[in-house]
């Protein structure tokens, strides 16, 4: 794992929902900072616990220098906030900062803001580009939003991109413009706009359209953001950390992520299995006595995921590194802890 | 006619709240309830269930008295649409315009409040009728089932007037109204699924005035007592059995301090434990004993 971290620009920890992405990132940056880097750990919705001991939170909108380090590098940790991620984006595309705070109020906005930050793919992905752009760092370590599909997140910038560029914002402003050619032109639109008054009311309607005039503003600005994410995660600098866990789901979703990727040209830099069967589990043949049977469907259970994540392990690109790290039956979140998970995940048999 | 009960299904992703879903459907099922259970995905987890049919909007009949159904927000308002309008070809010229299906991706809320009108318009009487006892909604994780219940309120109160405003209100009601409409949050005994389930509780309690029920899956439970586990575990016996017994044992205990938080907030919490077996449909079964609500 230290080749990787000294390898990359930017790291992105990818994993579904549950598998213990956000700790692993922080063990990474951890890692990072020892071997004397300057590090960014950007962390979606850490446990309270980790907030503190890295000392963020959700209202410190800025890089933390987390304290009580004793590395030989430094070590920032930052907690993405959407929101205000989200409305400096819109600030920055407006041309006119005026119109854009008026159109901030907008009820329709501050809804498709909360819906959009909600999802938080778009915003990991400018907070990610905007730091990077600022050179401030050897290393960015991202970890990803909780999907329930590790690759909704790769997805997440294309489809923002396409509600953008499809022809959707402009047929919409143009069928509001008095025009008689585009109407005698277009049957489709004053259709449309007589159902969907009828569904919705005229109120609402008429609060659409004014809200997509408005953003079509955004439309080339967050094409080139798109473009210019793309580039990045697709390009040399950045490598994939796949986080799973030790359950037969996981590693199938682990399998099908790794094969997108590949398709989609990124690189995938190594592959941590969180949550494995202690050692004992697997080297030792015999349980106690009146554990027996239940410490035998356990090692059964174990050994079944044992098989197919080393049928995952064989279906991968050589040199990819792999790393497990046991059930710790605790809460990871001290600098301390973190630091020892850290010397798992460079120590680590695979 | 009966009112049409719902049961949302929510919880962290990597709880198992589908496998709850269905569990939970499957055992209304089997009492002779006709039961619906719904996801809410973009592709269909439940299809393991049927290699004959293929599973989409129109409930199939997968076991006697269950039926599944995956809906979108697109597919929702569709059909809301089309028993507005009664014309395919009027669906068709809105349907088929790049306008909609943008406006159903990024149209405020537009998606949540169509999927929310559907899973309620049983209870309400309005649009187009099914005839079940019970709808189950495998529903959106935390945040996104949030966004989900909060569309109507969202709505309501941008859009004061009109038809749109007028069924909103009804909606909030049908949620709000606790013989129709049961929350249930599923979780694991870990630290952040807990906290995260915590947060979601107080949310859906504060916002909307609702009290979930929790369910807390994949507990390890050893067939001896903890008491039984300490005793074993200071007989002298080898390093690696007294290492299993460790680790049970500390799962034992951190699941306890785990649930217990979950308890103070909520009361009884339904306990399933962590089964040991692969195969999802043996799960469904055994899931199904404990989740006898």
């Amino acid at each position: 794992m230290d080749e990787i971290l000294k390898k990359y620009k930017v790291i992105i920890c990818a994993g579904s929902g549950g598998v213990g992405k956000t700790t692993i990132a922080a063990a990474l940056a951890v890692r990072a900072a020892e071997s004397g880097m300057n590090v960014l750990v950007l962390t979606i919705d850490p446990s309270r616990r980790l907030a503190t001991s890295l000392g963020i939170s959700k209202d410190i909108d800025q890089d933390v220098f987390v304290p009580q380090q004793k590395f030989k590098g430094k070590l920032y940790a930052a907690v993405l906030n959407s929101k205000k991620t989200f409305d400096d984006f819109v600030m920055r595309c407006a041309t006119n900062p005026e119109v854009a705070k008026k159109f901030m109020k907008n009820r329709l906005y501050i809804q498709m803001s909360t819906k959009l930050s909600g999802s938080q793919e778009f915003t990991a992905m400018e907070r990610l580009y905007s730091s990077f752009e600022s050179a401030k760092y050897d290393l960015i370590i991202l970890d990803t939003p909780p999907t329930k599909h590790a690759v909704d997140f790769l997805r997440a910038p294309q489809k923002l991109n396409a509600m953008f560029t499809q022809s959707m914002s402009q047929w919409l402003i143009g069928a509001q413009e008095k025009s008689k050619s585009f109407f005698s032109r277009f049957l489709g639109p004053s259709q449309v706009f007589r159902i969907l008054a009828k569904v919705t009311g005229a109120q609402f309607v008429d609060e659409l359209v004014d809200f997509f005039q408005n953003i079509q503003a955004w439309q080339e600005k967050v094409g080139q953001r798109t473009i210019d994410v793309h580039r990045l995660l697709t390009s040399e600098k950045t490598g994939f950390v796949l986080i799973s866990s030790f359950d037969s789901n996981k590693i199938e979703e682990a399998k099908y992520f790794y094969k997108e990727i590949q398709r989609d040209g990124h690189h995938l830099a190594g592959v941590i299995i969180n949550r494995s069967l202690p050692v004992w589990g697997r080297t030792e043949k015999e349980g106690p006595s009146k554990l027996a049977n239940y410490y035998e469907e356990f090692v059964k259970y174990y050994s079944e995921r044992e098989n197919s994540f080393v049928e995952f392990q064989r279906s991968v690109a050589p040199g990819t590194s792999f790393v497990r790290i046991p059930d710790f039956n605790q809460d990871v979140s001290g600098l301390e802890s973190l630091t020892e998970i850290s010397h798992l995940l460079v120590g680590g048999r695979a | 006619m009966k009112t049409q009960k719902i049961a949302f299904v929510t919880g962290k992703g990597g709880t198992g709240k589908s496998m709850v879903a269905l569990s939970m459907a499957y055992h209304q099922a089997v009492l002779g309830k006709k039961t619906l259970l719904v996801e809410l995905a973009e592709s269909s987890f439940f299809q393991f269930l049927t290699d004959k049919i293929q599973l989409d909007f129109a409930p199939q009949e997968v076991k006697s008295n269950l039926y599944v159904s995956r809906w979108d927000g697109a597919t929702c308002l569709r059909d809301y649409f089309l028993h507005l309008v009664r014309s395919e070809t009027l669906l068709k010229i809105i349907f088929d315009n790049p306008f909609m299906k943008t406006l159903v991706d990024v149209g405020p809320s537009l998606s949540e409040l169509a999927i929310v009108g559907k899973i309620t318009s049983g209870a309400r009487e309005i649009g187009p009728q099914m005839d079940f006892d019970l709808i189950v909604i495998d529903a959106y994780a935390t945040g996104h089932m949030l966004a989900l219940i909060r569309a109507p309120f969202g709505i309501a109160e941008a859009v004061k007037i009109g038809p749109m405003a007028t069924q909103c209100r009804d909606i909030i009601k049908t949620l709000r109204d606790k013989e129709v409409t049961s929350y249930y949050i599923v979780t694991i005994p870990e630290e952040l699924a807990i906290t995260e389930s915590i947060e979601l509780w107080n949310a859906l309690n504060l916002e909307i005035g609702v009290i979930p029920k929790f369910i807390c899956n994949k507990l390890v439970m050893p067939p001896i007592t903890k008491t039984e586990l300490i005793e074993l575990s200071r007989e002298p016996i080898g390093e690696g059995a007294s290492g299993f017994i460790k680790f049970i044992l500390d799962k034992v205990e951190f699941q306890a301090v785990q649930l217990e938080k979950i308890k103070d907030l909520a009361g009884p919490v339904v306990e399933i434990p962590h089964f040991l077996t692969a195969k999802s449909t043996d799960l469904v079964d055994k899931m199904s004993w404990y989740l006898k609500i």
